[in-house]
């Protein structure tokens, strides 16, 4: 329990670090307003390593004696005493006497528990499942196919051809390299939108085996983004394959390009149980959310270059996490330059909110899921 | 046999455990019938449901507890609230040891993947890791007798197959605690005596069970212990030949329908 507490108190630590450095500008501290200075940067990577720390210790806390793989393990030699025979069963308490009862996991209906971070360690016991969710996923939508799993990376170059050709005929967008900017918007944006379309309908999809046996909904969730993380993962080869090919020369900012993909997974994980969790009570959710997916794909420069738009609405896109994490994929990729870090952190800051946001909302509601889906 | 009655001998006990579903009484699934509802200050109107009224209950390592009741009376919500599906309304749960559920065969099994995929996912979500599926495998397929079908799509299995295989999944394993609900009717009259084998093997071993059935001889046989639930709450507690007799009673007597029974 002290663990616990303290794992939470680092987080919070943590946060305040990265915020008050990050966002030391804006309050007026900094020296060089505007300019992200190294002592901000720093601040940040403290930040986030505190945060690291408590995450840890909150894990390890919330972990022990309650995994029943290792208790399996502990338990399993254990001497049993043997039955009393067929027809007369008798009570017989298994592996002898009470020493070995501090082994057993024990699950307390009433335990005092933090569902931010109870969920969170269960997630992480549970992370085999996740994998197995993810792989069935890709299987499941390839099995039958004759392409099989290549469909990941033809469907959105076909998409790619598509939209090229409708656009450069229409609109005569002056975009450099045009085809490698829509093929890395497009690869980013689908991360996003089926990862959260598929993560809405998870828990509802799942509530048949979640009425059955105890399975943490959110492992339902994550498996949503982690196979449309993978399906970007296969895409990612042909756009390399055709950047090199249309005259982008390879550079050192390619390093960068995890980056933006890391930082679209966690904004569609947080939007994504968001919706998982509403769609539970709501069943217009499914709708709604189809609508604004469409929406927001217009909103965001993925097809044209963000110089078309009016003063406003370019400046809005500041706001637009998704559209800073492209456009830090696209300046790397393409013209082969490092984000700086002003452009860099607020998108961040705001996925990671959404995230924390999504993450309280959705393990304060999972107990309800059960009554309701 | 004497038992030493202390807590650490309880594998689940129950405190004042109930359990409320809320069924709305009109159809408001949607947003937009809510946010009227909402504007016009009318509150939705909800029928409140016990399930699970103020249940007690403890049940000590090893025992085999039988749970009868008509449908609906409370018994599956019972077991998911000791399986960590449902975290009860108001009271207490605490379960000592890893549970297995044998509620319903191959709820996770996916009909595109095969036997052999199906195997692992299951084993997955019944909270087991890879290197502990693997070791299991072998005796998994042997159980189920489908070896020369383990690497055909699950959709291509008959019913029985998928039970079978479902309940081999779910009971290779080294459980302390084993829930069971309705699912001796898996498979055929071999496998069936090999499924009720099995579990005999485990009240032999000294895991503890929670078996539900409409079989009253299945109870019989297999439990020392019976309750006997009803709208909700335990009606009476003790040898399964005495609660059994007071169910069939309660049901005579009562207007309701008769127990589905083996026994004429």
């Amino acid at each position: 329990m002290s663990r616990r507490t303290l794992g939470v108190g680092l987080i919070l630590v943590g946060i305040s670090i990265a915020a008050a450095s990050v966002l030391a500008d804006f309050v007026g501290l900094g020296a060089h307003p505007g300019v992200i200075g190294w002592k901000q940067i720093l601040g940040g990577a403290v930040g986030v390593a505190v945060i690291a720390a408590g995450l840890v210790a909150a894990l390890r806390s919330a972990r022990r004696g309650t995994d029943p793989a290792e208790q399996a393990k502990v338990v399993g030699p254990a001497p049993r005493a043997p039955g009393a025979g067929i027809t007369a069963p008798t009570v017989t308490p298994r592996g002898g006497l009470s020493v070995h009862t501090p082994d057993l996991p024990v699950y307390d209906s009433s335990a005092p528990r933090i569902p931010f971070v109870h969920e969170l360690a269960e997630l992480y016991r549970y992370r085999y499942l996740l994998w197995n969710l993810v792989l069935r996923d890709l299987k499941v939508r390839y099995k039958r196919s004759t392409l099989g799993i290549l469909w990941a990376m033809v469907n959105p170059l076909l998409t790619m051809v598509v939209l090229l050709s409708v656009f450069v005929r229409l609109f005569r967008f002056n975009v450099e390299h045009y085809p490698i900017y829509i093929l890395s918007g497009l690869l980013l944006w689908n991360l996003f939108a089926r990862g959260t379309s598929v993560a809405m309908r998870s828990v509802l999809d799942n509530s048949m085996i979640r009425k059955k046996i105890y399975v943490p909904a959110s492992t339902f969730a994550a498996a949503s983004i982690g196979s449309a993380l993978i399906n970007l993962l296969f895409a990612i080869l042909p756009l390399i394959i055709l950047a090199l090919a249309t005259g982008v020369k390879p550079n050192l900012a390619w390093l960068y390009l995890p980056v933006p993909i890391i930082q679209t997974t966690l904004l569609a994980f947080g939007v994504g149980v968001i919706v998982a969790a509403l769609a539970v009570f709501f069943a217009d959710m499914l709708d709604i959310y189809e609508v604004l997916v469409n929406a927001y794909f217009y909103l965001t420069p993925i097809i044209y270059p963000v110089s078309i738009l009016p003063e406003g609405l370019r400046r809005l896109e500041m706001f637009n996490p998704l559209f800073g994490f492209m456009d830090g994929f696209r300046s790397a990729l393409i013209d082969g330059k490092f984000p700086p870090a002003s452009d860099l952190i607020p998108p961040t800051l705001l996925a990671l909110a959404i995230t924390i946001a999504g993450w309280s909302l959705f393990t304060r509601l999972s107990d309800q899921f059960a009554y309701r889906a | 046999m004497p038992i030493i009655s202390s807590t650490n001998q309880l594998a689940i006990s129950l405190s004042a455990v109930s359990v409320r579903y809320t069924v709305p009484t009109e159809a408001v699934g949607t947003l937009k019938e809510y946010v009227i509802r909402l504007l016009q200050g009318r509150r939705v109107g909800f029928r409140r449901f016990w399930a699970l009224r103020n249940a007690d209950l403890e049940v000590r390592r090893g025992e085999a507890l039988g749970i009868v009741g008509r449908n609906g009376a409370g018994k599956s919500t019972l077991l998911k609230v000791v399986a960590q599906v449902l975290r009860p309304t108001e009271g207490r749960v605490v379960v000592r040891g890893a549970v297995a559920p044998l509620i319903e065969l191959g709820a996770g099994f996916h009909p595109e993947l095969t036997g052999r995929e199906n195997i692992y996912l299951n084993g997955a979500m019944l909270g087991f890791s890879r290197s502990q599926m693997q070791q299991k495998f072998d005796s998994i397929v042997e159980f189920s007798e489908l070896a020369s079908f383990i690497d055909a799509p699950i959709r291509t299995y008959s019913s029985g197959m998928v039970m079978r295989l479902g309940f081999a999944v779910a009971t290779d394993v080294d459980p302390d605690i084993l829930i069971i609900d309705e699912i001796l009717s898996v498979g055929d009259e071999a496998f069936q005596q090999k499924c009720l084998a099995r579990m005999e093997g485990f009240r032999n071993d000294g895991a503890t069970i929670l078996f539900v059935s409409h079989g009253l001889e299945d109870i019989r046989f297999l439990c020392n212990r019976a309750i006997w639930i009803d709208q909700g709450r335990i009606q009476c507690s003790g040898p399964p030949d005495e609660v059994i007799h007071a169910y069939r009673e309660g049901v005579l007597a009562g207007s309701g329908e008769a127990p589905v029974s083996k026994v004429p």
